[in-house]
């Protein structure tokens, strides 16, 4: 019989809601949800893991936003803004910043904007940022020019003021951009004109280059009419999209004698002010129209398969305003993300563009299950040797196992601690290697790692950032690293000879089976693991005596503290005027038996009554 | 030991609202201990046509993971899921994977049959017939949390054979 013919269904092809059934390449997929796209396959994502809580000047009060993420390269820090709002508690009602080393961890407060005269607007205010010439530059998203704050700026030391200008000749007066950017080496700000005439929505100033400080009054572009506001300036290479909601303008020149600006997109703009991101020197952004990139010309749809206009996917999580969406770039995992937070349930409903094939990209759905007002990468760069180091609690020994626990003294957060091992009088080994979260952590050494039985183990950490290693601790472990403060690295123990025997060993379970008009009993036995790994032998005897007991039954160690039962044992003939004993043992994965306990007695002539 | 890549030099954070969390984002087997369940559905493929009818009798599917999860797998037939809803019988099939050390990719043979029922008490099962129809698609997606490790829907093949293919369209 010749085989069936088959056809394929390959998940890696992308979204298309949009062709008709018999026009789309088999395998396209209707819906990818929570999955990102990869060659000819999908790979469900990856979650979200809490790096921080912000408490509002360390008073008490929970953020109730956070509205901005980015690098701030010059420091080598990471930067966060967080808002709080009025009748959210009686927190300051304000917008803060916050730096945090670049692996997310232990915040500190920066400073905040100025108290405006209405308070920042939930789920609605957000802020542009930009790093130029060792500063950052944070404007307030805000349209409403009487509500807007002044423009701050924060040097290598957070140290935290007014960007301030003379722009109509009246003095040194506050700047109130609604954005910022950098532009080579100058800073570009949006929707500002001057104290004297505040409310431009259409002006776009330009610092002086290498001077992110200094604006002069007639350095501006005008970014056609006034009544349709610029949303984003986004930097490309060689030139800036200036975006407004329906058309594009773009800004070229490297100076003041030859900066120009011409209308590049008649139709398409910004459906968002924070829902652009340039990639690789294409600018992804979400129009009213749905996505679109522009290269250098007017836009490309890119929504198509999308199906936009159509009906949702099947319980997908309801999309927020596309108004306070964001766009962001995942450059480790190639994605364009279009994001669309929905305050009100908590969740985010995202669309995914895989970039992992440029000249193919493909479409995915995430539903994050927190609504997520804001995004940024945060560049890890190893800037010199860390300064604390790792204060080891003393070792435990659970189930076979070493436990290392230690505190994290002085450490800034991106360093990684390495973990090496010594068995007995022999050399350190590098065991383990885990980045520093947190306080305090611990990890477990398992036999993998070289753990046996019944042999000191000395145990050593130090820090490392990068390819850069704490004073003190370079080259090899020997006896620690001989300072003081490093033997507070270094804890030692001898771990048990034997396992323990299992605990509360008992007869769980019993059956009867009939086969050719004969009774069979079988029972399963049940105990609570003394070890956290290897596994458990049952062993059956017709006398009782563990030693000459025979193997019936392993399984694997679930857990320290875990009760666990056998498979069925026995299948001893009712008849047979035998009585059975079952034992139960503990076997470490390096082979070091424990002693059996007996778990049943059992004779099967009484049944599974008895 | 590592790879060289093990220290993340750019991560992707994510602020939340309406909370005062930064979160890495791609990280965790959840989304802050909220369990998500991933979800491929494809398109219907027609073998036989816009018109034709086929017998569609297996699905085989790939699966990379090394997490433990459970998946199901739902045909649709001609736009109606065979989930036991709506008239339907509940052809869903239940995938158990167990955690695996490292990345392991298994293939999964799902027979695509409905229920042939007694023709006088309408309820007792009598047989089973492959499924007969225009267009088939398939629902893959997880139904229990998901746990560290990865997890991959590599690929899906459908065995058909054609009853009848389409009939030629007149043209003037």
């Amino acid at each position: 019989m010749p085989d069936r013919p088959t056809v394929r269904l390959p998940f890696g092809a992308g979204l298309n809601r949009s062709a008709g059934p018999y026009v789309v390449p088999p395998g396209v997929p209707r819906t990818l949800r929570d999955v990102l796209v990869e060659e000819g396959r999908v790979e469900a994502r990856k979650g979200l893991t809490t790096a921080v809580e912000i408490t509002l000047q360390n008073a008490g009060y929970a953020a109730q936003d956070i509205i901005h993420v980015m690098a701030f390269r010059a420091a080598g820090r990471g930067m966060l803004v967080a808002a709080d709002y009025p009748g959210a508690g009686s927190g300051p009602n304000g917008i803060e910043f916050w730096r945090m080393s670049v692996t997310g961890f232990t915040p500190v407060y920066v400073g905040l904007m100025p108290s405006p005269t209405t308070p920042p607007k939930p789920g609605v205010t957000r802020i542009f940022g930009t790093e130029v010439w060792s500063r950052l530059f944070y404007a307030q998203d805000e349209p409403e020019i009487a509500e807007r704050r002044t423009t701050r700026t924060i040097n290598t030391s957070f140290v935290v003021s007014d960007l301030t200008a003379n722009l109509d000749g009246a003095g040194v007066a506050p700047v109130k951009f609604r954005g910022v950017c950098r532009y080579l080496d100058y800073l570009i700000g949006w929707g500002f004109g001057s104290a004297s005439d505040a409310d431009r929505p259409e002006a776009i100033r330009v610092s002086l280059p290498n001077d992110p400080l200094t604006f002069r009054p007639t350095h501006y572009w005008l970014a056609g009419p006034r009544s349709e506001p610029v949303l984003n300036c986004v930097p490309g290479p060689g030139f800036v999209w200036a975006l407004k909601e329906t058309e594009t303008y773009i800004l070229r020149g490297t100076n003041s004698r030859n900066f120009t600006i011409e209308l590049l997109d008649p139709r398409f703009g910004l459906a968002g002010s924070h829902l652009a991101v340039q990639v690789e020197g294409e600018l992804f952004g979400w129009s009213r129209q749905g996505p679109r990139v522009w290269s250098g010309g007017a836009s490309v749809d890119l929504g198509l398969p999308l199906d936009l206009g159509g009906p949702d996917p099947e319980d997908l999580v309801a999309s927020g305003e596309a108004a306070y969406g964001w766009a962001e770039y995942d450059a480790v995992r190639r994605l364009v993300i279009f994001a669309f937070p929905n305050r009100d349930l908590g969740k985010t409903r995202a669309y995914c563009l895989s970039r992992r094939d440029p000249s193919n990209p493909r479409w995915s759905y995430i539903e994050w299950q927190r609504a997520l007002m804001s995004a940024g990468t945060i560049y890890a760069v190893a800037s010199g040797a860390p300064n604390g180091y790792p204060d080891q609690t003393p070792l435990a020994e659970v189930g076979g196992e070493v436990l290392v626990s230690w505190n994290n003294v002085s450490a800034a957060g991106d360093e990684v601690v390495e973990i090496w091992l010594k068995v007995g009088a022999g050399a350190y080994n590098k065991v383990r290697e885990v980045a520093v979260s947190g306080a305090s952590q611990s990890e477990t050494l398992h036999a993998a790692d070289g753990v046996i039985a019944g042999a000191l183990h000395t145990v050593a950490l130090r820090y490392r950032r990068g390819s850069y290693i704490a004073s003190g601790y370079a080259g090899t472990v020997t006896s620690g690293w001989g300072l003081t403060e490093i033997a507070q690295s270094v804890e030692s123990i001898t771990t048990a000879s034997a396992p323990t025997a299992p605990g509360s060993p008992s007869q769980t379970d019993c059956r009867i089976t009939t086969i050719g008009g004969k009774q069979y009993l079988s029972v399963k036995v049940g105990w609570t693991n003394t070890v956290g790994a290897g596994t458990t032998e049952v062993l059956t005897n017709d006398v009782n005596d563990a030693a000459t007991a025979t193997l019936a039954d392993t399984v694997t160690v679930s857990g320290l503290g875990l009760t666990q039962a056998s498979g069925w044992v026995g299948g001893w003939l009712t008849t047979g005027g035998v009585i059975y004993y079952v034992f139960v043992r503990h076997r470490l994965p390096t082979g070091e038996l424990g002693p059996a306990v007996l778990a049943a007695t059992v004779n099967p002539a009484d049944g599974c009554e008895a | 030991m590592t790879a060289p890549l093990a220290e993340a030099p750019l991560q992707l954070f994510v602020g939340q609202g309406n909370g005062n969390a930064l979160f890495k984002a791609f990280d965790g087997p959840d989304d802050d201990g909220a369990a998500f369940y991933p979800l491929a559905e494809t398109a219907a493929v027609a073998p036989a046509g816009s018109s034709g009818e086929c017998i569609f009798t297996t699905i085989f599917l790939a699966v990379t993971r090394s997490m433990g999860v459970t998946l199901r797998v739902t045909p649709i037939l001609d736009g109606r899921r065979y989930d036991g809803t709506d008239g339907t019988s509940d052809e869903r099939k239940q995938l158990v994977l167990a955690p695996s050390s490292e990345r392991t990719t298994t293939a999964h043979e799902v027979p695509l049959s409905l229920p042939l029922y007694d023709p006088v008490d309408l309820v007792t099962e009598v047989a089973r017939l492959n499924m007969r129809g225009q267009r088939l698609a398939l629902l893959v997606e997880a139904t229990t949390p998901l746990t560290d490790g990865d997890l991959f829907f590599e690929d899906a093949v459908v065995e058909y054979e054609v009853v009848f293919p389409s009939l030629p369209v007149a043209t003037a």
